[in-house]
């Protein structure tokens, strides 16, 4: 029998590569940028631009988990709670007299224990999901931090403890540095590993998935973990960056975080996306507020400009389906 | 000549893929027209067409003489024509009535509201079901159903749109013997009502029993179309095959070793009761059984997918706990599901992820993949069963047997001891079949068991050390291959019991 070859294979094509999210993304930052420049001229420089980084880097920590998460097809609106609770904790431990990087070390484990309970209980409720399951963690979280603060602010850190949240290394904020090294290990883990691997084949279809071996509780416990864990780093930051806390901190970081994740191009029905998408999504949406702040532009105003960029990021997959004519 | 349907220099390509070139193709009333050929040949492909799910590229359709437009679905139908496609499109939540009338619901006669008369629906479908003599009730969720009972549920479907033609894509595949004299009693029905009846099959004994007419596909072209009666269909097997018949069940002969898998007592739920069963290795176990008989939860139960388990599953003489996937591929028991599209892949991953899944730490290194080490491995299976595809095309565009070599690539060369395989051949053309067994042989050779899970008698019968036959979530009969009749499968299979 006579051997044919097929090629089936999509040529490679400028245009599909050029008309990818990400490109979109990085049109729209440009985009954004020359607005703001022309809005003000205070924006474009170095010391300002690098300044304003600081301001939004905090709650970007939780985006890089929650990209694994929605790629999983689940999600998880308990991370703001997890933030503040993971925070309020170690300042009243410290204020105790607990030692300061002890207590950052509880934080950490905090967050990570919190995550921990969120996958354990949608990996062992199969009947719920992981919608119903945070969100009632978010409000039992969120209700353990007014339990041990009771709508107090604490705080009187130790001076060093600032350093996170406005300290530099060099010209560089710290925060900056840490987001650098964080973002690059979840872009490894995501798009280089088997882990990663079995995240997207999971979240394309996790029927087979589990045929295939994947050990599917076990990666979604360890992403849930991983978002728990995250949100404590963002505790770190966030509280240094306030010198101080109370039990509504961070309230709605979920939902922006979602919203990074989702314009970043990341599919809600799970299983698409890449982690630079949402990475960029973080800077785009972090200088749109700084740019906008500047001239004065109202916050409203600013969330009706998102909201609409949410429609567009969710609505461009459908039709570059459309032209494709998929049955 | 006119015939009843004819289609005229029909082309089509998928991007750089020439899949049909220039084929004419004909059929009659009353008749019922085979289309052969191997996987990928575009037979799928050209009754797409005909049903208006793709556009050719060029070409023509004529019925009854004159030319007609297929633009969509929906026109296909009004031109009287039905698809049962390979892989069944119901929906799964909907009960059969509602699946069968789906958007073409039977009206009340009142002028408004217009609602819909579900009396009537549930009346016809009713009959139907009766007419095809299948013990369902129309508002049985279609979920519920086996395999076999979706596929009538389809034809049902298009019986009750009244089609001048239907057209059957692998309507075999998964279904027992009993199924199929009733689908072949059925088509028989139909051809009375004068309906030209479209066949695509890669079973022979099939299609020497039901085809009129035989069309030929080879990589996109007709290589032959004529009557059954004048075709040496020996012949043409053999020239497809390229291989003497007689060894279409190449079965070795192979030294069994020790016991690689025991089974004790084995229940689940009541879907499966007091399993015994053992596999040695170098042993190849047939399992067989009507739709529902509890094959397919067995082999979920082993797999670890189903839990928990009554009874005690051994593995080279040790005892499992609780079994998961995970734990039994570690321990070299594999299976693979003969469902493809839930269970098997990815659909919108390509070969290659597919292929990897459940091997990905032979394509890494401390957890880091080497993309290129996963190319080689997948096209090294690729080329083994002859998928002849590039390892980075979307499984979702294959056809739907190299669909089905896609999941075996994944486990057949997993160094599975125990291999568990479902349906190992639905779907997948005469010559791959037997390198498929050639396959097997070359496994059990190793020291690997294989469970055989299979409706297909001829293939039990001819592949199996012994036969285990299931009747009603029990094993009913164990046969060693020399004892095995067909009669005797089918006589315990429909719940006969030993004298
Ligand atoms: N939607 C699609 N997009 C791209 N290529 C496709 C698509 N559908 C089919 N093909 C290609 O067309 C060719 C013919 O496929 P087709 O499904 O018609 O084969 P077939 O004869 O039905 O084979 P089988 O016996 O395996 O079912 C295959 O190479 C397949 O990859
Ligand atoms: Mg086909």
């Amino acid at each position: 029998m006579e051997q044919r070859i097929v090629t089936n294979r999509r040529p490679f094509s400028w245009k599909s590569f050029l008309l990818q999210w990400e490109w979109m993304l990085v049109l729209i930052f440009i985009g954004i940028n020359i607005m703001n420049m022309s809005l003000s001229e205070y924006y474009w420089s170095f010391d300002s631009l690098r300044d304003a980084t600081m301001t939004f880097l905090d709650k970007a920590f939780i985006v890089l988990p929650m990209v694994l998460i929605i790629i999983l097809g689940d999600i998880d609106i308990s991370v703001a709670s997890i933030v503040a609770l993971a925070s309020v904790i170690m300042a009243d431990l410290y204020t105790m007299g607990v030692p300061m990087p002890l207590a950052m070390l509880i934080c950490l484990a905090v967050g990570t224990l919190c995550g921990f309970v969120n996958g354990l209980l949608i990996v062992k409720f199969k009947e719920l999901s992981a919608v119903i399951v945070t969100l009632s963690t978010m409000i039992i979280y969120r209700g353990i931090a007014y339990i041990i603060l009771e709508d107090q602010a604490a705080g009187k850190f130790p001076d060093w403890f600032s350093f996170l949240g406005w300290g530099y290394v060099g010209p560089v904020p710290f925060i900056l540095i840490v987001f650098a090294v964080f973002a690059a290990a979840f872009i490894l883990l995501l798009h280089k590993t088997t882990f990663g691997r079995r995240v997207y084949a999971m979240g394309n279809n996790i029927t087979a998935s589990r045929f295939s071996g994947v050990q599917v509780d076990k990666i979604k416990l360890i992403v849930f973990t991983l978002a728990g864990f995250m949100a404590a780093v963002t505790a770190l930051f966030l509280t240094s960056r306030m010198g101080s806390t109370r039990p509504n901190v961070a309230t709605g970081y979920e939902l922006d975080v979602i919203a990074m994740v989702v314009l970043g191009g990341i599919s809600t029905a799970g299983g698409k996306g890449k982690m630079i998408g949402a990475i960029l999504a973080v800077f785009l949406i972090g200088f749109l507020r700084y740019g906008l702040g500047l001239v004065n532009v109202p916050a409203q105003m600013l969330l009706i400009i998102l909201g609409l960029l949410l429609i567009v990021a969710v609505m461009i997959p459908k039709i570059k389906l459309g032209k494709q004519g998929r049955i | 000549m006119g015939h009843f349907l004819e289609m005229r220099k029909i082309s089509k390509r998928f991007n750089d893929n020439m899949v049909l070139s220039e084929v004419d193709f004909a059929a009659d009333k009353a008749q019922v027209h085979a289309i052969i050929g191997e996987n990928g040949a575009g037979k799928s492909t050209l009754m797409k067409i005909l049903s208006g799910l793709f556009l050719p590229d060029s070409g023509e359709i004529w019925m009854d003489g004159e030319p007609i437009s297929i633009q969509n679905p929906k026109q296909a139908q009004e031109h009287g024509i039905a698809m049962i496609y390979q892989e069944i499109r119901l929906f799964p939540d909907l009960n059969i009535a509602e699946n069968v009338f789906m958007r073409r619901e039977p009206l009340r006669t009142m002028r408004w509201p217009r609602l819909i008369d579900w009396d009537q629906a549930y009346r016809e479908t009713e009959k139907l079901l009766q007419y095809l003599g299948l013990p369902l009730h129309a508002r049985a969720i279609v979920k519920t159903l086996t395999i076999a009972q979706q596929k009538f549920v389809e034809m049902i479907k298009a019986l009750s749109h009244d089609a001048k033609i239907i057209i059957m894509d692998e309507p075999t595949a998964a279904l027992t013997e009993q199924e199929i004299e009733l689908l072949f009693k059925v088509i028989k029905d139909v051809k009375k009502l004068g309906v030209s009846i479209i066949y695509i099959s890669h079973r022979i004994e099939e299609i020497q029993q039901i085809a009129d007419k035989v069309t030929v596909l080879r990589d996109g072209e007709v290589t032959q179309s004529a009557l059954s009666s004048e075709l040496d269909m020996t012949a043409l097997i053999q020239a497809m095959v390229g291989r003497q018949l007689e060894d279409r069940y190449p079965k070795l002969k192979v030294k069994h070793g020790k016991e690689a898998l025991r089974v004790e007592k084995l229940g689940f739920n009541g879907r499966i009761r007091n399993i015994s069963l053992e596999v040695k290795k170098g042993e190849i176990l047939g399992i067989t059984g009507l739709s529902g008989s509890g094959r397919r939860t067995l082999a979920k139960v082993l797999f670890g997918i189903h839990g928990p388990y009554e009874g005690e599953i051994h593995m080279n003489g040790k005892a499992f706990k609780a079994m998961s996937p995970h734990i039994a591929k570690s321990h070299g028991l594999c299976y693979v599901t003969g469902i493809t599209s839930e269970e098997g892949l990815i659909m919108n991953a390509s070969i290659s992820e597919n292929i990897v899944l459940p091997n990905l730490d032979r394509v890494s290194h401390a957890g880091f993949l080497s993309t290129g080490r996963e190319s080689e491995y997948a096209r090294d299976l690729i080329d083994r069963l002859e998928i002849s595809a590039d390892e980075k095309e979307i499984v979702q565009s294959l056809s739907g047997g190299k669909q089905k070599k896609v999941i075996l690539a994944k486990w057949l060369f997993a160094s599975a001891k125990v291999l568990i395989m479902e349906e190992p051949t639905a779907g997948i053309d005469i010559a791959s079949k037997l390198d498929i067994y050639n396959i097997m042989n070359e496994l059990v050779l190793s020291g690997a068991s294989i469970i055989m899970i299979s409706s297909d008698l001829p293939e039990i019968m001819g592949m199996s050390d012994r036969i285990a036959v299931m009747y009603n979530g029990q094993i009913r009969k164990t046969f060693l291959k020399e004892e095995a009749t067909q009669a005797g499968i089918l006589y315990f299979a429909s719940g006969g019991k030993d004298t």
